[in-house]
């Protein structure tokens, strides 16, 4: 092993991700998302919930209260018919109709009907589910039981929630698709030829490429960071998650890259490997299922241990199975990557 | 020990075929020394195996008294390779790609400036490789090679797809670095220019050598001048020189007076190959 030689490479493979269109377009693919769901996040905070409320009569009082309420944007209207149309074209978050005397049944303790259509494509109409009920206690002078202060996060810290996923993202684009690219492009153009009639091993090429791609997945990954607004947590445990995917999504570009002779055919090769993957961390929550299967990848270990370390504070006894996972994880792929580079000349 | 290469029964086999069958052969140090041989002879793999990008099926090669299948690390450190295909990269500058194998061989920076003067080039070394001309970047895959400062160069076709004047000047650097005292191994598939520059030349012909020699021996043993008589009436009569026919034909028409011009054909390499491998030669450059 050469330390020159490795650092050479991993110089050199820097320089080319810069240069070359390709691989910048796959490299900064997380850091974009990244940048646009902070965008959107932040053009998102409008926490006015509109709703559109048909008085069918005799209800003043209770609609008086209802346009005293907080974030509550009351629409009165005339019609059943124009209350529709205002769900429609005004994208109210709810259509509330209250019925003749309505105010006057709720005071005297009976149960009075309320025709409420929710309007689930308004991205308030989840607040207004939240907060419908207590609207109606309050006016009825009933007290909840609790006293609950609710607050809605900053959105600064909206955007630290995606880190994780963002960092999965580079660490699993960098391991399985740039990496892959980078060394099938050598042997298409066969520029690997020059560098192994070179004193370079075989051996410091693939010290080298991976160091590459740790390096490239740790640049990227504190560009993330500061792109949404800092970091929070414990970095070191961030920083081994993030050291362990990379080794492992490495582990796997580089037996892609034994795999594929050609650019396009490790593309094709990493594409399938990728939808896995980023799914079944990203799903993993949805079924049972999927949470066993999802188990099985180390995405979900990565994902779930930088969101631990990150923002649940949890300390070395909490991460530890998933970190032993990555490792197991980590020893299972470079046997056999090293079985295949042995029996595979490039 | 005066052999820079010496090659003893190398064989290099794959599944279904043999692509080198038991070829000899030895370079002299300061000497160049030339595979000659059509497309898919076996030029290509001898060079890949003589320099440690394959291992030989069986047999023996020694690079500066190295053998290739235990020394690899030696040898590599002492030669240099242009390869057939261009394989730089393209998106880097030419500062760039000669500084990255600079440092894969831990050479100084400013052996960078010292290669491109040895092979005559005054270029932005800032520019993008993908600009420059087949030519350039022809010297540039030179001028790698040389960043070792290697005892050996092995040249896999160098001036194949070059123009006319690239070409020259390549060969002009190449006869440079034989006095020099380098020891250059070259493969090529363009006649003339293995008789204008090898001082020793084996003829490669489906994976063995059949015969080996100077150029100069080669055609004297293996080729034919010819005599050329053009008459006046603009007949042209050919015959190989000092024969009985070339006698004959030349006092016929004298005697009839019918002589306007007499020329003398020197045998070629050409001729030597295709008497040697009984094939037809088709050169792609």
């Amino acid at each position: 092993m050469h330390l020159n030689i490795i650092l050479a490479i991993v110089r050199k493979d820097l320089l080319s991700a810069i240069k070359s269109k390709n691989i910048l377009i796959i490299i900064l693919t997380p850091v974009l998302l990244s940048i646009l769901s902070t965008s959107i996040t932040s053009l998102a905070v409008d926490p006015t919930v509109s709703v559109a409320v048909y008085d069918k009569g005799f209800n003043t009082d209770f609609l008086e209260y209802l346009k005293s309420v907080d974030n509550y944007n009351i629409i009165v209207v005339d019609s059943a018919e124009q209350s529709k149309d205002l769900f429609y074209k005004e994208n109210v978050a709810a259509l509330m109709i209250i019925p003749d005397g309505f105010s006057a049944d709720l005071k005297k303790g009976s149960r009075p009907s309320l025709d409420i259509t929710l309007n689930p494509s308004n991205k308030n109409s989840i607040t207004f589910l939240q907060t419908y009920k207590d609207i109606i206690m309050e006016f009825t002078k009933n007290e909840y039981p609790v006293r609950i202060s609710l607050k809605t996060i900053p959105t600064s810290m909206q955007s630290q929630f995606n880190i994780p996923v963002w960092i999965m993202f580079t660490l699993i684009f960098v391991g399985i698709s740039v990496l892959p690219n980078t060394l099938t492009t050598e042997k298409e153009k066969k520029t690997l030829e020059a560098i192994l009639v070179s004193p370079a091993s075989e051996k410091d090429v693939i010290y080298g490429k991976s160091l590459f791609g740790l390096a490239l997945t740790i640049l990227i990954s504190l560009l993330i960071i500061s792109i949404n607004k800092g970091f929070t947590g414990n970095i070191l445990f961030v920083l081994l998650f993030i050291f362990l995917g990379s080794a492992a999504f490495t582990g796997l570009g580089l037996l892609i890259s034994s795999y594929a002779d050609s650019y396009s055919s490790a593309s094709i090769i990493s594409t399938v490997f990728m939808i896995p993957l980023i799914l079944l961390a990203l799903l993993a929550d949805t079924s049972k299922e999927i949470w066993y299967i999802s188990h099985l990848v180390p995405s979900i270990y990565v994902l779930d241990g930088i969101k631990d370390a990150m923002f649940n504070n949890s300390g070395i006894r909490e991460l530890y199975p998933g970190l032993e996972a990555l490792l197991l994880f980590n020893i299972l792929i470079y046997t056999l990557t090293a079985r295949v580079l042995n029996t595979k000349k490039w | 020990m005066n052999e820079a290469i010496s090659v003893e029964n190398l064989s290099k086999a794959y599944e279904d075929f043999e692509a080198v069958k038991s070829i000899s052969f030895s370079v002299e140090k300061g000497t160049i020394f030339g595979l000659l041989g059509q497309n898919g002879a076996g030029k290509s793999t001898t060079i890949k195996m003589l320099t440690c990008q394959f291992l030989p099926t069986s047999g023996s090669a020694y690079i500066s008294g190295f053998n290739v299948q235990t020394n690899a690390a030696e040898i590599k450190k002492r030669i240099g390779v242009v390869f057939e295909s261009q394989n730089l990269y393209e998106e880097l500058s030419v500062y760039e790609n000669l500084n990255f194998f600079r440092c894969l061989y831990g050479a100084p920076k400013e052996k960078i400036d010292e290669v491109l003067q040895v092979i005559g080039m005054k270029i932005n070394k800032k520019g993008k490789l993908k600009t420059f001309s087949k030519g350039m970047k022809q010297k540039i895959m030179i001028a790698r090679a040389l960043l070792s400062d290697p005892e050996i160069l092995f040249l896999d076709e160098p001036t194949s797809g070059l123009d006319p004047s690239s070409a020259r000047e390549i060969r002009k650097a190449i006869i440079n670095f034989k006095e020099q005292g380098k020891t250059i191994l070259i493969t090529t598939h363009n006649m003339e220019e293995a008789d204008f520059l090898c001082d020793k030349l084996a003829i490669i012909h489906r994976g063995s050598i059949i015969v080996q020699e100077t150029p100069k021996n080669l055609k004297k043993k293996y080729g034919e001048d010819i005599i050329q008589i053009e008459t006046v009436t603009g007949e042209i009569h050919e015959a190989p020189m000092n024969t009985k026919n070339s006698i004959e034909i030349f006092r016929k028409l004298s005697e009839k007076n019918q002589i306007r011009f007499v020329h003398s054909k020197e045998a070629t390499m050409e001729d030597v190959f295709i008497k040697l491998t009984g094939g037809r030669w088709t050169d792609a450059s």
